[in-house]
């Protein structure tokens, strides 16, 4: 079947039979592979996509139910050439080390900073426990997720802070 | 995964039409959360999905009266920020908080958790637990399913083939009242269940007395396990730790636990008595009745 998907911000459209899994979709039909499997059970995160703002395991939906929504994937956080504010604080703070959970972790900081500003350490684990990191950096992750919040709302302070004109 | 047909209804009515039509070779999904992985694994391998996405008016929380409806196609992570299920069901967003992780509860929805019919998840123990109750509709009817009544079998419902559950609707307890989720984890946090025990209290307003208790054991068999046994321990008569730790005892006998990776038999039946005292004890505390201690 057709199916034409909206990936952060673009037009797709690919061939491919309704079994097709959104993660498989979005890296082998469309070349956007800074998606990543690790379980393909919906446990680890590496997967993890916004549709429609949703955290959702790619690996567990199927991309022609996909068709209508707004997908975003690692590749559309950035603005332009300049990195999200959660990028640059995994950047800044080590929030990583080997990477393959890096894409899953940063959009589901995302999803978490949309709901909850300013989360505390709890909110924090128990948000991200849905992500798994085997290199074992979960400290570096909590401070860079930290940081990003801060980042944030300091961002969102000087933007109101620009007098209307 | 095999390859199947995908029908996208945009309606209920089309989407019951498809359930009439295709019955026998068809499944509904809704978050996919549970039938996508049980495709992935070759144990559900339908010719035709049913993919629910599509249809308006099944989604949301909502007060009538002393009932909370909640739309079949409400996400759990919804459904436990909702601020009428925080205020009125206290028991069932702590519950929720424990279902998998929070991007899980984001794709799954409510309708799915109580159809899927797999009695590890936490969801329909608690529910049951809630007095809750589940509207199936087809084509030609529609009735209302106790949850108590819905569970026959690992991943087999009363549900007919035709009958798509649209709402699932808990009563507001009209007696001073409490309930506890207790699940019993002992390996990672989105784990299922190794033990789960859900309970309710209500009170008789004058005496204090326990005039109901309800007791409901998750991932300890086929389906969810409601130990009248074990309740016949606490209802009718003032709370009291004795009473407690005999329907502890009660409802381990009921349970019908099986060896797996998350522990032997005889740990889970260990477990249940452990979990259902917790358990109690923990609604006596939040009514204000002093027991003792365990």
């Amino acid at each position: 079947m057709k199916i034409a998907l909206r990936v952060n911000g673009r037009s797709y459209s690919t061939e491919a039979a309704p079994r097709r899994l959104l993660l498989d979709c979005l890296r082998d039909d469309l070349g956007l592979t800074g998606t990543k499997e690790g379980c393909g059970i919906g446990v680890c995160g590496a997967c993890t996509v916004l549709v429609d703002g949703r955290l959702t395991s790619s690996c567990l939906e199927l991309a022609a139910r996909c068709q209508g929504a707004e997908i975003v994937t690692i590749e559309g956080v950035a603005d332009d050439h300049k990195l999200h504010a959660v990028q640059q604080a995994f950047v800044d703070h080590g929030g990583f080390q080997c990477g393959i959970c890096t894409p899953g972790m940063v959009l589901s900081t995302k999803a978490l900073l949309d709901e909850t500003p300013n989360p505390d350490d709890d909110a924090i684990a128990d948000w991200m426990m849905g992500s798994l990191c085997r290199c074992t950096g979960y400290y570096k992750i909590r401070e860079s997720i930290k940081a990003a919040a801060v980042a944030i709302a300091s961002a969102n302070t000087a933007q109101r802070q620009v007098p209307h004109e | 995964m095999n390859n199947f047909q995908l029908e996208v209804p945009d309606s209920r009515a089309a989407a019951l039409a498809l359930l009439e039509q295709h019955a026998d070779d068809a499944r509904l999904i809704a978050g996919g959360t549970g039938l996508v992985n049980l495709m992935k694994q070759r144990l559900a391998f339908p010719d035709r999905l049913i993919s629910l996405h599509r249809v308006p008016d099944l989604s949301g929380v909502s007060r009538e009266d002393q009932c909370i409806k909640i739309g079949a196609l409400t996400r759990l992570h919804d459904v436990e920020r909702d601020p009428i299920i925080r205020e009125h069901l206290p028991m069932l967003c702590a519950t929720l908080a424990q279902v998998a992780s929070p991007r899980v509860r984001a794709m799954a929805t409510m309708g799915g958790a109580v159809a899927h019919g797999d009695p590890h998840q936490d969801t329909p123990a608690a529910l049951i637990a809630l007095g809750a109750s589940a509207i199936a509709q087809s084509t030609a009817d529609q009735r209302e399913i106790a949850l108590e009544a819905l569970y026959l079998d690992y991943y087999e419902t009363a549900l007919k083939p035709n009958e798509l559950i649209t709402e699932i609707r808990i009563p507001l307890p009209t007696l001073p009242s409490a309930a506890s989720y207790i699940k019993f984890l002992p390996r990672s946090a989105e784990d299922y269940a190794t033990v789960a025990v859900a309970v309710r209290l209500d009170l008789d307003p004058q005496t204090r007395n326990c005039r109901q208790c309800v007791i409901v054991l998750g991932s300890l068999g086929a389906t969810p396990i409601r130990s009248h046994a074990a309740e016949a321990f606490i209802s009718g008569q003032e709370f009291s730790l004795e009473g407690a730790k005999q329907a502890a005892q009660r409802a381990a006998e009921d349970a019908d636990p099986m060896s797996d990776t998350r522990g032997s038999a005889q740990y889970k039946r260990d477990m249940t008595v452990v979990s259902v005292r917790r358990a109690l004890l923990e609604v006596a505390a939040k009514l204000e009745l002093a027991p003792g201690h365990a």
